[in-house]
């Protein structure tokens, strides 16, 4: 961690802070719209008050950037978040309606390697496959960018397969949203 | 228009209806499922779309876009907080076994985990 | 409206006594930590369900100090297993424990 406040005298690590803070952008813009939306008023007071209590946070809960890849569609990230909301209700009462039926005689963990080895990727794939019922991720590695998923009443080759399915499928609408060109085409290529 | 309005109490009503036969799927899956990385499945699920349905049930009742907007931040920090907090509990539920192995057809993290192990009793 | 409202109360309310049912047996740490975290989605519900019924919204700021809270609590208790190497025999555990 440094200290950017007495470094900027240098012309070199004053770009570098600017660099950093446009970088922070979209952190400090969902920061302050979240607090906005805590107080339930759009005003000139709550936004002034937002945008330094984001700043504040930002440098003093200091984290690494997180590193977009700089390409963004709405239009996938509208298919993202729609399939995402049907396999959230479908799998919720899916999963409460098996509470009720046959006991559960076994799982599996399985490992997912995704094409993506973007950081931001990753994570929202994994919170994604975590938020619907019947898969939960219970280990990332990082380096290789595999998910360790636990598949709830899992007991043929063919629930592995559709499971490793639903995670493979699920990267891919995330990466045509807001992947990189590099990944996007790893996806068309597998 | 007092047509409307019954239709959309009516339609909160079911919400919550749906809500709540939610969370007893998972009280009862907590009581059936077998370990605990099974009933952690079985507990995951009122915590998003029973919290939805019911705040889809208290903008329908209420109608305001004020308190429409005052909800969705309850909505977001649930789901950033449920997965990483479900994350933790079945990473240490495998770490402590408390994983019922005879359940599990396939186990793909084994070897990953105990390469792991080595390396930090490695000392690394 | 108020048959329906009956009906989800009662199922909230059968639920939450479930909860606690997997609250005592444990047998482990983990299996109460996860089914303390139904029993306090339960109670964020029954909040939200409240002001559905009365026709309010003073417990908003309840219910987002709930679902903001719920987790850390579950973090530190998956924390705190996970260092104590105690838990890894939870058979022995809980007999010890009662």
């Amino acid at each position: 961690m440094s200290e950017p406040e007495e470094l900027t005298d240098h012309p070199v690590t004053r770009r570098a802070v600017r660099f950093r803070l446009l970088q922070q952008l979209p952190l400090l813009v969902t920061l302050v719209v979240l607090w906005m939306l805590l107080w339930g008023t759009v005003s000139w007071l709550s936004f002034v008050s937002g945008v330094l209590v984001a700043v504040a946070a930002t440098q003093f809960f200091y984290l690494p950037p997180v590193e977009l890849s700089g390409r963004f569609n709405p239009f996938w990230l509208l298919v993202f978040l729609a399939h995402f909301g049907g396999e959230l209700f479908l799998a919720s009462f899916a999963v409460a309606a098996r509470a009720f039926g046959p006991p559960i005689r076994s799982n599996a963990i399985i490992e997912v390697d995704l094409r993506s080895h973007s950081d931001f990727v990753v994570t929202l794939t994994a919170t994604a496959i975590s938020l619907v019922p019947g898969s939960l991720v219970i280990e990332i590695d990082r380096d290789r960018a595999a998910l360790f998923v636990h598949v709830l009443g899992a007991r043929t080759q063919r629930d592995l397969d559709r499971a490793r399915r639903t995670v493979l499928a699920t990267e891919a609408r995330l990466v045509r949203a807001v992947g990189s060109r590099d990944d996007l085409e790893r996806c068309r290529a597998s | 228009m007092i047509d409307l309005d019954l239709v959309l109490d009516l339609t909160a009503g079911v919400c919550l209806v749906l809500a709540s036969l939610l969370s007893l799927g998972a009280a009862v899956g907590l009581l059936r499922f077998p370990d605990s990385l099974s009933r952690l499945h079985a507990g995951t699920k009122p915590q998003i779309l029973g919290l939805i349905l019911v705040i889809i049930a208290i903008a329908l009742a209420t109608r305001t876009w004020a308190t429409l907007l005052a909800l969705v931040p309850i909505v977001i920090f649930q789901l950033f907080t449920a997965p990483v907090a479900a994350h933790m509990i079945g990473r240490a539920g495998y770490r402590t076994r408390n994983v019922r192995r005879d359940l599990l057809m396939r186990d793909e993290l084994v070897d990953d985990v105990s390469r792991a192990e080595e390396r930090e009793s490695r000392g690394e | 409206m108020t048959v329906l409202l009956t009906i989800a109360g009662a199922i909230f309310a059968l639920s939450a006594l479930l909860a606690v049912i997997r609250v005592v047996l444990g047998p482990t740490v983990l299996d109460r930590m996860i089914a303390a975290d139904v029993l306090l989605t339960i109670v964020l519900l029954v909040v939200g369900a409240e002001m559905v019924v009365s026709g309010h919204t003073r417990n908003l700021v309840v219910m987002l100090v709930i679902a903001v809270s719920a987790s850390i609590a579950t973090i530190a208790v998956s924390r705190f297993v996970s260092q104590r190497p105690s838990e890894q025999q939870p058979a022995e555990r809980t007999e010890a424990d009662r």
